[in-house]
């Protein structure tokens, strides 16, 4: 990889990061996109700016963690609220979410606007976030200095893969066939509660790590993807983690090789955003899977 | 951030006004099949694909040997973009067998995407460029011009003319689209019509409110005139007294506090239109199961 | 309560069942008793009420006046001892899942083991499920790739697997082949034999008139239950 000037020290870490959202949304996107709220995530995005607003009102700084316990209050609101829309207006859930994420950053917005007074920032830039930025903020873990978005993926990633482990077949029966589920299954409440939860904790971590621009592919491509090639919700979510995985290596590589290679170094251009080129590569993944999926598309079985 | 200059001419507020008035109008009464084909979030991924629009067109300026900047190359640019997010939605749906809300989002993922590499490789071209940009981002009411107002007159006009010719058509093709395609009506017309409208409203919305917020104008007065009516054509007019009503509040609220952006203020308006709405239609239901 | 010994209690009691919504009444105080070892069709008229009926049964649908009680209980209290299979229309028919796994949502459902990975009996208990509906080597298809009959005995299949006391089936017969319609019939009569009380919403007048034990006609303001050969003849109007 000399040609590309990577080190091991940045890009290795952004890789690795980007992968490690890849892995943390494989679960939590998967049952979106089964559930048919694949919109939750782009309405994550935006519904988390009351949440940073706030944080930035009552802190007077842009410190990490007041804007990450922000952002959570802000996506608990969303998840329940939009719900709540559904349920009382019998709205379907698209209008819903519509609704719910629009009146939160139009909120967000005019909160944003007192908070300019007090601490300086820009708004297209915290929701634009920056991928590239991650590896500067670290910790020590083990004798190794790990960047601190490194481990908080790993952990969500974690924390993901044991509460889906934990309630793996009411999760598979409520996303399937919900009628069933609400009869059949005592405390099926748990399902959605546990999906919101999935979701949004995820979701803020993804912004505090990739910036919200990736939230949304990195969520629900994969996703559509794997269940094109996959026979059951296991196979979906691991290739969807595998999806994730390549998209984030293929992405840094065009990001910092592209413009290198298309000639564009004498015009100023030196390299591309990571976190967008994530996003379209994991577009042309999918195109990809289309045509695999057509050239392999199985025949139906003959009535017994 | 842009917000309402604090000195108004009074010719340059009515613009604003009736901008914004006929734009709400139009609004709302487009995204009333869209919400009822449950399809609400169509707006949201033709309002980002207008980045890669954007940024394409400017890229394609200073390349030619423009500023980057010029309003009429932006524009052009978002509504191609617009129209690229439209179609993705529709092909993915198709190519991917995959549920509307998904195809939507990965539509919305891919291309917002193709936009943020673009505006990398812009900002490196052209230092401090995306101050332009982000009046799209949050919209710039201050900012609409006499070309504006006509173009709202325009879209306002059109989408009276659709529905006026072929309303029975349009209610067909959003309650039960595979029988009214059986039944000869011209279901994929209608489709392709409102594609196109929507792609025109988002664009030209977008100025206004910003291409997050522009989503707003199309699902809440749809989604809060529903609460007051169940026949379409009624939706179709309630919701557009709601969008424009709340676009006039809102533009209104941001003359007087200049600091709010406009948008804000609209969809704050809207979201207590639909507040309103549904406690109204709460109470009329509780009082209803009770009779 | 205990409907093994005498069999006169009913194991479904509703009793002035009313249900609304949307502002339309759609069961207005209806009455009814099933009994246990039913074979019983539920028949009428679209939008009569007949899966509204199930639905509230089940506590799908919000109860305006009235009671339902399973062996005597309310639903839920009793939640293991009722299974439900919903309409087709609802059901995402391209969900990556397999045949064996719906199969086995009947046997967590009967286990109640909702928590951490289905052991081996709840597979176990899902082939054999399949297998009394004739879909045993199909058990590993992903359901998108079955014919309508083939869907429609994997999901019988779920219901004989939660090895209830009370069957609810909402068109269990809809868009099914005449083979898959045998054996899923076959799968009932046998779940009414072993004691079950088996109610199944049904178009086909003949197939109930023929086969089947009672018949609840369903009206907006009444449920009539009489034996299954007592129904008229397709010619005339219910």
């Amino acid at each position: 990889m000399t040609g590309l000037g990577w080190t091991a020290a940045v890009d290795g870490w952004i890789v690795a990061i980007a992968a490690l959202a890849g892995i943390a949304c494989a679960i939590p996107g998967s049952f979106l996109v089964m559930r048919r709220e694949s919109m939750l995530a782009d309405a994550m995005s935006h519904g988390v700016l009351p949440g940073l607003a706030a944080a930035f009102l009552v802190t007077g700084s842009r410190s990490a963690p007041a804007m990450t316990i922000g952002a959570l209050v802000a996506a608990v609101v969303l998840s329940a609220g939009w719900r709540a829309i559904a349920a009382v207006c019998r709205v379907e859930r698209g209008a819903a979410l519509g609704i719910a994420y629009t009146v939160m950053f139009a909120a967000g917005v005019v909160l944003l606007v007192r908070a300019a007074d007090r601490v300086d920032l820009d708004p297209a830039c915290v929701l634009f976030g920056s991928l590239e930025l991650a590896p500067l903020d670290d910790a020590e873990v083990l004798g190794t200095r790990i960047p601190f978005p490194a481990l908080l993926l790993a952990g969500v990633a974690a924390a993901n893969a044991v509460i889906a482990a934990l309630l793996w077949p009411m999760l598979v029966a409520d996303s399937f066939d919900r009628d069933f589920a609400r009869v059949a299954i005592p405390g099926r409440g748990i399902a959605p509660v546990a999906m919101s939860a999935m979701s949004a904790v995820t979701c803020v971590a993804c912004f505090e790590a990739v910036g919200s621009i990736l939230v949304v592919a990195m969520l629900v491509t994969p996703a559509v993807i794997a269940r094109m090639l996959a026979d059951s919700m296991r196979s979906v979510v691991a290739i969807a983690a595998a999806a994730g995985i390549a998209a984030a290596v293929l992405g840094h590589l065009a990001a910092t090789a592209l413009p290198r290679a298309l000639g564009l170094a004498p015009a100023g251009i030196h390299d591309l955003s990571t976190a967008g080129s994530i996003a379209v590569i994991l577009g042309m993944l999918l195109g990809v899977s289309v045509l695999v999926d057509r050239l392999r598309r199985r025949p139906y079985a003959p009535a017994a | 951030m842009n917000a309402d200059a604090s000195i108004l001419s009074d010719a340059h507020a009515r613009t604003v006004l009736a901008t914004m008035v006929l734009l709400g109008a139009a609004a709302g009464a487009i995204g009333t099949p869209l919400v009822l084909r449950r399809h609400a979030l169509l707006g949201d991924a033709v309002g980002h694909a207008t980045l890669p629009g954007l940024a394409g067109a400017s890229i394609a300026s200073i390349a030619l040997g423009g500023s980057g900047r010029e309003p009429a190359v932006l524009l052009g640019g978002a509504a191609l973009g617009a129209a690229a997010g439209a179609a993705a939605v529709w092909l993915v749906r198709r190519w991917a067998r995959t549920s509307a809300d998904a195809a939507t989002a990965v539509s919305l993922g891919t291309l917002f995407g193709l936009g943020v590499v673009l505006l990398s490789a812009l900002q490196q071209l052209d230092a401090g460029h995306r101050a332009g940009l982000d009046a799209y981002l949050l919209g710039s009411a201050a900012g609409l011009v006499r070309t504006d107002l006509w173009i709202a007159v325009a879209i306002a006009v059109a989408t009276a003319v659709t529905f006026a010719v072929l309303a029975r058509d349009i209610r067909a093709a959003t309650f039960d689209p595979t029988f009214a395609q059986v039944a000869g009506r011209p279901v994929r017309l209608i489709g392709g019509a409102w594609a196109l409208l929507t792609v025109v409203t988002v664009v030209a919305g977008m100025q206004a409110v910003g291409l997050v917020m522009v989503l707003a104008l199309l699902v809440i007065p749809p989604a809060a005139a529903r609460c007051w009516t169940d026949r379409f054509m009624g939706v179709v007019a309630i919701a557009s007294a709601i969008g424009a009503g709340a676009s006039a509040a809102g533009a209104a609220a941001s003359a007087l506090a200049p600091r709010l952006p406009t948008g804000a203020m609209v969809v704050l308006a809207l979201g207590a239109a639909f507040a309103v709405s549904a406690v109204r239609a709460a109470l009329r239901r509780s009082i209803g199961a009770h009779a | 309560m205990n409907a093994n010994a005498g069999s006169d209690a009913a194991v479904l009691s509703v009793r002035g069942l009313t249900v609304a919504y949307d502002g339309r009444t759609v069961l207005r105080g209806v009455d009814v008793d099933l009994p246990a070892r039913a074979l019983v069709g539920i028949v009428g008229p679209n939008g009569a009420g007949k899966s509204t009926l199930l639905q509230a049964c089940v506590g799908l649908v919000p109860v305006a006046a009235g009671s339902v009680r399973v062996l005597g209980a309310p639903f839920a209290h009793v939640r293991a001892a009722v299974a439900y299979l919903p309409q087709r229309e609802r059901i995402d028919w391209d969900f990556p899942i397999r045949a064996i796994d719906v199969a086995a949502m009947g046997a967590c459902a009967r286990h109640r083991r909702w928590f951490g990975w289905s052991g081996r009996t709840v597979r176990e208990e899902a082939r054999a499920a399949l297998a009394a509906v004739g879909m045993a080597d199909l058990a590993d298809r992903p359901i998108g790739q079955l014919s309508g009959g083939q869907q429609q005995r994997v999901f019988v299949a779920r219901a004989l697997a939660q090895r209830a006391r009370l069957f609810l089936m909402d068109e269990p017969f809809a868009s099914v082949d005449a083979a898959s319609g045998r054996a899923i019939l076959d799968a009932l009569k046998a779940l009414r034999d072993g004691g079950a009380t088996v109610a199944v919403v049904h178009h086909d007048l003949p197939m109930v008139r023929d086969h089947f034990d009672l018949a609840v006609r369903v009206g907006e303001d009444a449920l009539r239950i009489g034996p299954a050969r007592d129904l008229p003849a397709p010619a005339s109007a219910p």
